[in-house]
């Protein structure tokens, strides 16, 4: 255990270098995910086309999706023979991003929805009477249901940090290039090298509860600007 | 003074005529009270007064000019409190932000609407610490917000305590006294009788009667609009 600490503490490069990549990507592919996911969510819940009940139980369902389908999906998708293998994505950082993009792009999307529903009631109305254009009423949504959809991102970021499966297909665990967090444990536990493995576990659990602390945080921020009947 | 018609206008909703047919041009000057029992179809009126509702057939039209496509000309209060997540001041930003005013002329009108709703102590507060009758003076200024001649009101103080709705009640009156002009549904016959100068009295999903408010208390024409101003 003392192995273990010490290797957090003296600011081990090799520890330090794959949390590094791991932050670098799984916050590229949270922000990707939410540039796509977040408007959509928001559109869906103004929305009342044909079909929509439909997208968004699919987007629920979509959150359970195994990332070992999505990473051999990707993968299909990237190697040599797939159809975009000429881009030379497989195995790189890229590769990761594109898959734990894809895995949380479902959770974003849901949670968002699920979030701004409810404030779209609401401000429906409202909204209508002073004739607001269909892009005023997507950025007032997002607006004010900012601190919902934070924690939708928060979730999204916690699984692809998380992520085991989708990112050990596509990015091949390369050390230096591709080994992050989750599967540095995988390996160096099959070998024997527990230290490492314990202290990138360490890292991990205290992520997951600075992930949740803000959570709690941003739901406390946002009660204080919902509406009280009195 | 400004002309709302009716153009053999009717409202149906699964199957059902709600309203109409209607076909009378009405002049609005002042406040102008909208009567009728539960279920009449007041609120559908305004909805459809306001523009927020398309008619079935025909149409309705202020000075001319349809509902439809003349929204932000005219401010709307909601019977039930909306109220958004975000300061009063930002609530009462909203529809001249939504009519694309520059950031500069929102603060130029933002003081002159919380001294007239006298919430210019709590501008930056939620609005979801606000009174009720707070909320619904934030409703009144935030309809205002963008100069319009008209402010359709949908039984505004039906959730009011009587200091409240006072309250409520001398803010409009001040502003009608500017030349804002008011179309108020209301329950309240006692309050219909101190501040309309007009009636309209919707009775079975038509415009049964309308005309001046005096007229209409000593002497009203239909038994229905008999029997309501009784209370019975």
């Amino acid at each position: 255990m003392g192995t273990t600490i010490s290797l957090i503490t003296s600011g081990d490069t090799t520890l330090w270098g794959i949390v590094g990549l791991s932050l670098r990507i799984s916050l590229t592919a949270t922000l990707i995910a939410a540039i796509c996911a977040v408007p959509l969510g928001t559109a869906l819940s103004m929305g009342r086309f044909w079909g929509r009940r439909g997208i968004i139980a699919l987007s629920s369902s979509l959150m359970a999706l195994p990332p070992v389908v999505v990473g051999l999906a990707i993968y299909l998708l990237l190697s040599r023979a797939g159809p975009l293998g000429n881009l030379g994505l497989l195995f790189t950082p890229t590769a990761m991003i594109i898959a734990q993009s894809v895995l949380i792009f479902p959770i974003i999307l849901a949670l968002t929805n699920e979030a701004v529903s409810p404030i779209e009631q609401a401000y429906r109305p409202l909204l209508h009477s002073v004739d607001a254009s269909r892009w005023f009423r997507l950025c007032t949504l997002i607006i004010d249901a900012r601190f919902a959809i934070f924690t939708a991102l928060l979730a999204g970021f916690g699984r692809a940090i998380a992520e085991v499966g989708a990112v050990i297909i596509v990015g091949g665990n390369i050390n230096g290039l591709t080994r992050v967090m989750t599967t540095t444990i995988a390996l160096e536990t099959s070998k024997g090298n527990l230290e490492l493995a314990m202290a990138l576990g360490i890292i991990l659990i205290l992520l997951a509860v600075i992930v949740n602390i803000f959570i709690h945080s941003l739901k406390s921020m946002g009660a204080k600007y919902q509406r009280v009947l009195r | 003074m400004i002309d709302l018609s009716f153009n053999k206008m009717s409202f149906v909703a699964d199957g059902k005529t709600l309203l109409g047919p209607v076909d009378v041009s009405i002049p609005l000057n002042g406040i102008t009270c909208v009567l009728g029992y539960n279920g009449a179809g007041k609120s559908l009126f305004l909805e459809l007064c306001h523009g927020m509702l398309e008619p079935k057939s025909g149409s309705v039209n202020w000075d001319g000019v349809s509902a439809l496509k003349t929204r932000q000309k005219r401010g709307y209060i909601f019977q039930h409190r909306i109220v958004l997540r975000r300061s009063v001041r930002q609530n009462i930003a909203l529809p001249m932000q939504a009519a694309g005013w520059s950031r500069a002329d929102i603060d130029a009108r933002m003081n002159e609407l919380l001294d007239m709703a006298r919430l210019t102590a709590k501008a930056d507060e939620p609005a979801a610490v606000l009174s009720g009758g707070e909320v619904q003076r934030m409703a009144l200024v935030r309809a205002l917000a963008t100069r319009p001649a008209v402010v359709i009101m949908d039984e505004p103080t039906s959730s009011l305590d009587p200091s409240a709705t006072t309250k409520f009640e001398n803010l409009i009156e001040s502003v009608a006294a500017t030349g804002v002009n008011f179309l108020w549904a209301t329950h309240n016959i006692a309050q219909a009788q101190r501040f309309a100068e007009s009636i309209i009295f919707i009775n079975d999903g038509t415009i049964a009667e309308h005309g001046s408010a005096i007229r209409f208390f000593a002497n009203p024409t239909s038994e229905m609009a008999q029997n309501y101003v009784k209370g019975q």
